[in-house]
């Protein structure tokens, strides 16, 4: 595995080896983009008629389909509803209604936006298969209701559906209506992506449930990424029943998502320039192949291979495009043009001017008095199934203070955490943060209100950026959402330069000054542990818990790690550590809780507790110390 | 409840898979869809095409065992074709899991191209080998013979499979790379050998399945698996995937409940029906009705 | 833009304009097909009809039967006289009409092409239509049957068929029932979409009325392989006959259902399934169906006109014609005579069509209605015999 592994790093960790520079990126971006304006008017009507259809709408479709999948890495095999629903509702509305075509555009977006919400609601807190299975049964719920509902037409369709004046017949103006639209679709993304939004999606994606614990509210931001991406399809379903002016439900069909999520996978899921072009080749190569010249040959030599006897290379289209689908995969998995590190998401380097080293910017213990009652945890009960993980647990953390919990291998420490951070729910008893309680609040919102953790098994999100990972952690208290991210107001700015210049302090004060663009998840071991140290502050906690954070650590990183988190305390914050190293433990903290088989057996300062005969037979007495 | 045991069948090759590489492997429709023709193939070379009158007897039996068999023999080499054509070079490569979700549909489009291209578009049809003859009746419902053989014999290879996973060193070995690979491996676990037996599992169920179906509906298409795989991974879901009981259980389930959503409220809505139960199901039950028992919760 | 995707844009830089390059080069190419098939007929003017419908997909096989009866019409055309060369330019819509607006983009401004044979669906020829009107492209069906069609623009327009719509063949049929199977009870199965409801709903109703009682009705999704729902609905109906509206494969196999079930009723069902699908979907229970058709299927036991043609697609593509086949070969004729005889435009070819009057073609006396639709109204049968299709009477003949 470890052989795998490392393959894999280095798969990820490879760069294209030609680079550019921003002005021969500018200038290709703008010679592709006035081809696309100014090359079409010249064209045949067939090919006028492909950049359209499937051309334009593939393109805007997996655009918006790379939101989900790309961007938040949810699985979704029924995208195509969002795109019918877009259509279906312009399509009654301008017949059925006699609305103004134009004046559609916002309800069919909508539309597709409430579709949105009512497929994500119930099913967004299911797994990625489970979703998939889900996602791939709304496909084709809305296609069959289509299918038998008198007012849409039932298998009829609906016909006539109004052009949008002055667009009429032809096919051109519609080539460029799409082609505004994808580069609204364009501009989305790249807003989102370069914001709050973008980093809890590509968070989401890497590690759902460490998003969660850093402070990302992971439902609402998924939800939202279903929201988006139904809205690009909406609009390219009004753009599809306007220019075609009759639909019907085998417009819809499941494979239609599987095209687009080809197009997406293909082209290199989560970058957007390669969305582009697996959009453009996944809809032009077959209809492209239909009337090559090339075709006479192919078809010749197939007919003799398969045995079959084609008269045209047309009937060959379906086969040759899954057999390319597997051989890009096989040969570039990660699509023709790969996402970079971090998908689109990147966390730029601050100016280095702007950043205050010696100042982390955390503000600890709040209004909590030192010597209070940080955390407290009440007769906590947690049963799993018939096994009792957790039995009437009680101790209490002061404020300002460093508490280790020790215990043999399955005690219950890492339980008592993941309760104390909202990931499991108790059986019976109660936690309290400052006084009040924090019980059945999800984990976002546990972190939100002063309680960051780090993982047993370091759980950073490995695709991203060390200063991304961080960055995350900030956003806990920033506000951004769709909204504002797509709009240019002046929190959205506050916030981003907030996440650059504080990840760059935070970094600092871990020891990662200037070492904010490494991939996470190809860092020292180390500095993976330091780093989840600085991403769990930067949700700027009162309460800090550390699952085994000298784990794998030498003699000399344990020294710093002891000396770092005597820092962390110095800034306010209480801190809890799990740890099975009892030097580590004994010369750091100022008290210690044994758990054995889910109880408490004993409480107190480190001296008296290794002196307790309980703690020696049930623990001492099996480890030798210094594991 | 005869559709729900070929369901259960194909929903098992979706599930030892799953529980095994946390993969989807969509292209298992066609590991059915080729099962079928091989079926019908073998039939064709021992000389019983349509106008074959049906056998009887000792033929009978043999014939019935030839059909199934030949399925599983179709359907098991191409599991393993595809393992190593098409999931092996990307499981070196390390590729995302996106990458076998696309490698997987672009098999499926190739194969169902490539009969589409080699035996046409229309459907293929079996010879009858089991008369409608009705067996016995529940509360008035008559339960014919083919029916009975189909649900018969599907649960006695669902049986086997029980056993074999349950009892076998292989099976152990599934079990264990389902639950932790690393460890597995450790352990001493074969990966490979084991990634190899569990298509071979899965495409041999689906064989035994296809030619259930030969022998059940009497036809075959060239895109025959699409509408059986997309129920069958339903019913996989429905019943927990990764679960080898929870295929078994989704497969009857969906099956009831469509025949219960096409009496109730017309065929053309039991799709409808069926996919709003599972949803219903899974707001619930998030990992299906018996949860991941194969492989534990990657939570 | 944020940094990390830099390289990733010359890449596709790369692809873009490759691909623009390639649309470039291809742009002569005006997506019609045998656009320059064979340059013989020296001064012979030239002008084009399309064929509209399917080639490839699950309708390739009908789709077929129309594209050689007007493959077959043109080729006999051309070399019958030297005035004036026809190519037929083939559009493959796969008979969908999700397909249909893409195919129509390409021939509707096609200036060389002056009518069209096809679309071959009605759903396909409702979705462009309105587009087709605009455009004054002339066009003459062999196969589209919905009773709507006429209806979708105002009447007088572009649209024509050659054999008489479901509504005709909804009344041929009920007139067989009453005539065939007088005062026999029916039950009726569709297959909800827009052609099997409105034809089993049109038998109903006619049937009933002509005193054939109905003992009710039920839908089926024609890509399931069981319909255990509908079988056991039927029989329990207990009714003298079962009528089906929808396509072949389903068809037979819910013909082949039925008589596993030991239901002994009648089956009788449309045009959507005279194809030699129902008879291997179906199997031996499939003997004494009966299908009916507004088309006259050319059958080696046909005569005159109609068994020439077989004789000569036969010789021409080594297998009988199928279903439309003949209608097809009629429409091209009737196109290719009007523009033979000087309607060199899309509005002349139009008028000409529209003033035609009578033709005297292969499959029936065409003659056309105001708005598009055949005056004749025979609806033919055919029985399943030693399985195959044998004609079994017409409502002339009843």
């Amino acid at each position: 595995m470890t052989l795998t592994v490392s393959r894999l790093r280095r798969t990820w960790g490879r760069r294209p080896r030609v680079k550019l520079n921003r002005r021969q990126r500018l200038i290709g971006t703008v010679a592709l983009v006035l081809a696309a304006i100014i090359v079409p008017p010249f064209l045949s009507g067939f090919l006028q008629s492909t950049l359209f259809f499937p051309v334009g709408v593939y393109i805007l479709l997996a655009i918006g389909l790379n939101v989900v999948v790309g961007a938040a890495g949810m699985l979704d095999l029924g995208f195509v509803a969002f795109f019918a629903v877009g259509a279906y509702t312009t399509a009654v509305l301008t017949t059925t209604f006699h609305m103004d075509a134009w004046l559609a555009i916002p309800f069919a977006i909508g539309a597709a936006m409430i579709a949105g919400v009512l497929l994500g609601a119930p099913t967004l807190r299911l797994r990625g298969d489970y979703l998939a299975i889900v996602t791939l049964g709304f496909g084709e719920i809305v296609r069959i209701v289509a299918l038998n509902t008198n007012a849409l037409g039932e298998s009829r369709g609906i016909t006539d559906i109004a052009h949008p004046e002055p667009l009429g017949l032809r096919t051109l103006p519609y080539y460029y209506v799409t082609l505004v639209a994808i580069a609204l679709a364009l501009l989305v993304s790249v807003r989102l992506n370069a914001s709050r939004v973008g980093r809890s999606w590509s968070a989401i994606r890497e590690d759902e449930e460490a998003a969660e614990a850093m402070g990302v509210p992971t439902f609402k931001m998924k939800l939202w990424a279903f929201t988006v991406g139904a809205s690009t399809a909406g609009l390219a379903g009004w753009i599809f029943a306007s220019k075609v002016a009759f639909i019907n439900p085998d417009n819809f069909p499941f494979f239609f998502s599987v095209i687009i999520l080809s197009a997406v996978v293909l082209g290199g899921s989560g970058s957007l320039p390669g969305v582009i072009a697996g959009g453009f080749l996944i809809a032009f190569l077959p209809e492209y192949l239909r009337d090559a010249a090339a075709g006479k040959t192919i078809t010749r030599v197939l007919n003799s291979v398969i045995g079959s006897n084609a008269t045209n290379v047309t009937d060959f289209r379906v086969l040759l495009f899954g057999l390319s689908l597997i051989l890009v995969m096989i040969f570039r998995p990660r699509g023709l043009i790969p996402a970079d590190l971090g998908g689109m998401v990147t966390t730029d380097a601050p100016d280095p001017d702007d950043v205050d080293t010696t100042d982390p910017g955390l503000t600890g213990n709040r209004s909590m008095q030192p010597g209070s009652a940080c955390l407290e945890i009440d007769a906590l009960t947690i049963d799993f199934g018939g096994v009792r993980a957790l039995d009437h647990v009680s101790f209490s953390v002061l404020t300002g203070s460093i508490v280790g919990v020790i215990g043999p291998n399955g005690a219950g420490k890492t339980t008592l955490f993941n309760a104390v951070t909202g990931v499991v729910e108790p059986t019976d008893g109660d936690i309290r943060l400052d006084g009040k309680s924090i019980v059945g609040r999800p984990p976002h919102k546990i972190c939100q209100a002063g309680i960051a953790r780090t993982f047993q098994n370091i759980r950073l999100f490995p695709d991203l950026s060390a200063r991304t990972n961080v960055a995350v952690g900030l956003d806990a208290h920033h506000k951004t959402s769709v909204p504002g991210a797509l709009g240019f107001g002046r929190r959205r700015r506050a916030e981003e330069d907030d996440a650059k210049v504080h990840a760059e302090a935070l970094l600092a004060f871990v020891g990662l000054r200037n070492r904010g663009d490494e991939r996470s998840g190809s860092m020292p071991y180390g500095d993976q542990r330091r780093l989840e140290i600085a991403r769990a502050l930067a949700t700027d906690p009162c309460l800090l818990l550390l699952d085994e954070p000298g784990a794998g650590m030498n003699k000399t990183e344990k020294a710093a790690l002891i000396m770092l988190i005597k820092r962390i305390r110095d800034q306010g914050i209480t801190v809890v550590l799990i740890e099975h190293d009892m030097n580590l433990v004994m010369g750091l903290v100022e008290e210690v809780t044994v758990l054995d088989f889910g109880k408490v057996i004993a409480s107190g300062a480190p001296a008296a507790v290794q002196g307790d005969q309980a703690v020696i037979e049930a623990y001492l007495g099996v480890d030798d110390g210094a594991a | 409840m005869t559709l729900g045991a070929i369901y259960a069948l194909i929903a098992l090759g979706y599930t030892l898979v799953y529980g095994v590489l946390r993969l989807i492997n969509f292209a298992h429709s066609e590991v059915f869809m080729v099962g079928a023709f091989g079926s019908l193939f073998a039939l064709h070379a021992i000389g019983f095409d349509t106008a074959h009158a049906p056998p009887h007897g000792l033929v009978l039996v043999g014939v019935l065992v030839l059909v199934v068999l030949a399925g599983m023999i179709a359907s098991g080499v191409l599991a393993v074709v595809l393992e190593r054509l098409a999931y092996r070079p990307l499981r070196k490569r390390g590729a995302p899991r996106l990458a076998f979700l696309i490698t997987a549909i672009g098999a499926s489009l190739l194969l169902q191209e490539l009969f589409a291209l080699r035996y046409g578009r229309n459907a293929l049809a079996f010879p009858r080998l089991l008369a409608r003859s009705t067996a016995f009746k529940i509360f008035g419902a008559p339960v014919q013979v083919p029916q009975i053989v189909v649900v018969a014999s599907a649960i006695g290879m669902m049986l086997a499979l029980d056993r074999f996973v349950a009892n076998t060193k292989l099976g152990r070995g599934i079990r264990a790379t389902a639950q932790d690979p690393e460890t597995a491996q450790l352990m001493g676990v074969n990966i490979n050998r084991i990634i190899v037996v569990t298509f071979i599992l899965g495409g041999v169920l689906a064989g035994g399945a296809a030619g259930l179906y030969g022998i059940y509906v009497e036809t075959i298409r060239y895109n025959g698996g699409f509408i059986y795989g997309i129920k069958a991974f339903t019913a996989a879901v429905l019943g927990g995937i990764g679960n080898v009981r929870g295929a078994l259980l989704g497969g009857f389930a969906l099956g009831l409940l469509e025949n219960y959503g096409a009496t109730v409220l017309g065929g053309e809505w039991k799709d409808v029906f069926a996919f709003t139960i599972l949803v219903v199901v899974l707001m619930f039950r998030p990992t299906g009705l018996l949860g991941e028992q194969l492989g534990r919760s990657r939570a | 833009m944020s940094r990390s995707i830099r390289s990733s844009w010359r890449l596709f830089a790369v692809i873009l304009s490759l691909a623009l390059v390639s649309t470039a080069c291809g742009s002569d190419d005006d997506g019609g097909n045998n656009a320059d098939d064979g340059d013989g007929g020296g001064n012979a003017k030239k002008y084009s009809i399309a064929y509209v419908g399917p080639k490839t997909g699950d309708a390739a096989n009908l789709g077929i039967n129309i594209l050689y009866g007007a493959q077959l019409a043109v080729k006999q055309f051309n070399a019958s006289q030297s005035d004036v060369k026809i190519t037929l330019k083939e559009f493959d819509t796969q008979g969908a009409a999700a397909q249909a607006p893409a195919q129509l983009a390409l021939y509707k401004d096609d200036a060389s092409i002056l009518g069209i044979v096809g679309p071959a669906f009605s759903a396909e020829t409702k979705a462009v239509i309105p587009e087709l009107q605009k455009a004054g492209l002339v066009m003459i069906s062999s196969s589209a049957t919905n009773a709507d069609l006429p209806n979708v623009v105002n009447p007088e327009t572009i649209f024509h068929r050659a054999l008489p719509d479901d509504k005709a063949q909804g009344a041929g049929i009920a007139q067989f029932l009453k005539e065939k199977h007088a005062g026999k009870s029916v039950y009726y199965i569709d297959n909800g979409d827009d052609y099997g409801k409105p034809l089993a709903d049109g038998v109903r109703a006619v049937a009933t009325a002509n005193g054939n009682p109905s003992k009710g009705n039920t839908s089926i999704n024609e890509k399931d392989d069981l319909f255990s729902a509908a079988v056991n609905a039927a029989q329990a109906a207990k009714s003298d006959v079962i009528f089906y509206g929808g396509y072949y494969a389903a068809a037979g196999k819910l013909s082949k259902q039925l008589s596993d079930k030991g239901v002994t009723a009648t089956f009788i069902t449309g045009d959507g399934s005279l194809d030699p699908g129902f008879l291997t979907n179906a199997g031996a229970g499939a003997e004494g169906n009966i299908v009916s058709c507004p088309c006259n299927l050319a059958t080696e036991s046909s005569t005159g006109a109609l068994k020439t043609f077989t004789n000569d697609y036969k010789a021409e593509f080594t297998k009988d014609p199928g279903t439309y086949s003949s209608e097809a070969f009629d429409a091209a004729n009737i196109l290719m005579k009007g523009i033979k005889a000087g309607n060199t435009t899309r509005p002349k070819l139009l008028a000409y069509v529209e003033g035609l009057g009578t033709y005297d073609g292969i499959s029936k006396t065409i003659a056309f209605e105001d708005n598009g639709n055949l005056k004749a109204t025979t609806v033919y049968f055919f029985v399943v015999k030693n399985g195959k299709f044998a004609p079994l009477t017409n409502t002339d003949e009843l």
